[in-house]
């Protein structure tokens, strides 16, 4: 079956640092994610999680957390704002 | 993906984002809402729920409300309702043992129905299907009633059901005859009678319905015998038919368009119907009704109302110019009043007209054979 993801990497030289994780934004509506490492914060409104080397804080309205699973996860709402600190 | 079975806590608590990342490890975990910053709902495979609410528990949160939703559940919480399985165990008990029974008796055929079902229920001895002698039982009805020609009996499902005919004794046997009667108006023009007492006689004018022979003779010593009235007269008869052409006429013919109405019926009450405004300010309507479910459980009948639009015309017409046609119509009808074993004689028509109208009247002469 094929895998975006999977394409990508083998095209792209340094694969190490691509495979942290990946954040996929639908249209403002479905963020899904592959390689959290754990949910920090979780409301309505904000929503942030950790990830390797890092912290991803996800803003908007109404977001619920569809999905959780130990590595995937996916949030649907209105999403306004997705930041990588 | 959406995912219709599920367990739903919604649990009250702090450090709800530990608890979700200790969950997650071991389940799969969605729909997490969380309403504020102690209140949470989240919804778990039905399979985990038990392992959840441990987890819960161990976390020290606590459960305000849960539930499973979904058709795997409530397929398996059926076997669960004890009453509900022990009543469909009894009535599966109760119609298997009573489906070795007769329940009904039905006799079916032109007879006195309700002494035939006395008699029978008088000499069933068993109620049992498997017990009861169809054929003794033929033989017995036979032998009771001797007006029967035939008599059958069979367990269909339920009832047994009981077929009889009567005997049709000839009227040879009962000793009366039907006599020869008439069945047009004419005039009596040759007779060769061979059985029977003569009622008429060679140039009487009879009417439809008299007796041309009676099946019946008196001897010289006053005594009367029955027997078949044979005989074969030849009677020269009429018949009439008309026609009638009207000068101005309004005539109502469909336009081709149509629409059509349907409704559900239920017990008499209408259940659904698309009815509309019916457009046509002349129509002429065709209703059809068939049952829509073949159960006798809920009889829904669907009924269909075609309307058809329609349009009224005068017509003005010249008689002389459709003559032929109405002279042929009027012999057609004629024609419809005459035995088609009749030998035509003589044919003859005339042209009445009046206000607006013309009929013409057709005439025709025949001989005919009655034996």
């Amino acid at each position: 079956m094929f895998n975006f993801f999977s394409e990508l990497k083998k095209i792209v030289e340094k694969e190490k640092l691509i495979e942290k994780y990946n954040i996929i934004n639908m249209s403002g509506k479905i963020l899904y994610v592959e390689g959290h490492k754990g949910i920090c914060q979780l409301s309505k409104e904000i929503i942030t999680f950790k990830v390797k080397g890092g912290i991803i804080f996800v803003e908007g309205q109404n977001m619920i957390l569809n999905e959780l699973s130990e590595t995937t996860l996916k949030i649907v709402g209105d999403i306004k704002r997705v930041e990588a600190m | 993906m959406k995912r219709k079975n599920y367990h739903l806590f919604k649990i009250k608590g702090v450090n709800q984002e530990r608890f979700f990342n200790a969950l997650s490890k071991s389940f799969f975990i969605f729909d997490v809402d969380r309403t504020d910053k102690t209140h949470c709902s989240f919804k778990v495979l039905l399979k985990d729920k038990d392992k959840v609410r441990s987890l819960i528990q161990n976390n020290g949160l606590m459960i305000e409300e849960e539930f499973s939703k979904g058709p795997i559940y409530s397929f398996f919480k059926f076997f669960s309702c004890y009453g509900i399985l022990a009543a469909i165990c009894l009535c599966s008990i109760f119609y298997f043992l009573q489906s070795f029974r007769i329940e009904r008796i039905e006799v079916w055929g032109d007879c006195d129905q309700a002494l035939v079902q006395e008699y029978i229920e008088n000499n069933l001895n068993t109620k049992y299907k498997n017990k009861i002698d169809c054929q003794s039982l033929e033989r017995s009805l036979s032998d009771h009633f001797e007006n029967f020609s035939f008599v059958s009996v069979a367990v269909v499902g339920q009832t047994l059901v009981v077929n009889v005919k009567t005997s049709i004794i000839p009227p040879e046997m009962d000793n009366e005859f039907e006599s020869i009667i008439s069945e047009y108006d004419g005039i009596v023009r040759e007779i060769n009678l061979i059985q029977g007492t003569l009622k008429v006689e060679v140039g009487d004018i009879i009417q439809k319905g008299q007796i041309l022979v009676e099946g019946k003779v008196v001897n010289s010593e006053g005594e009367v015998f029955n027997l078949e009235p044979k005989a074969e007269i030849v009677l020269e008869i009429w018949a009439e038919g008309e026609s009638t052409h009207f000068d101005e006429e309004l005539v109502t013919t469909r336009t081709g368009k149509k629409e059509v109405v349907t409704s559900v019926v239920l017990f008499g009450q209408e259940f659904y119907t698309n009815k509309k405004q019916i457009s046509f300010s002349q129509y002429e309507m065709e209703s059809f009704s068939k049952p829509l479910t073949k159960n006798n459980i809920l009889p829904f009948i669907l009924t269909e109302n075609i309307y058809y639009e329609t349009k009224t015309e005068k017509i003005v017409s010249n008689f002389e110019d459709v003559k032929d046609d109405f002279i042929n119509q009027a012999k057609e009808n004629c024609l419809q009043n005459l035995s088609s074993y009749a030998i035509i004689k003589n044919e003859n028509y005339k042209i009445i007209e009046g206000a607006g109208c013309t009929t013409v009247k057709y005439v025709i002469t025949a001989t005919l054979k009655v034996s």
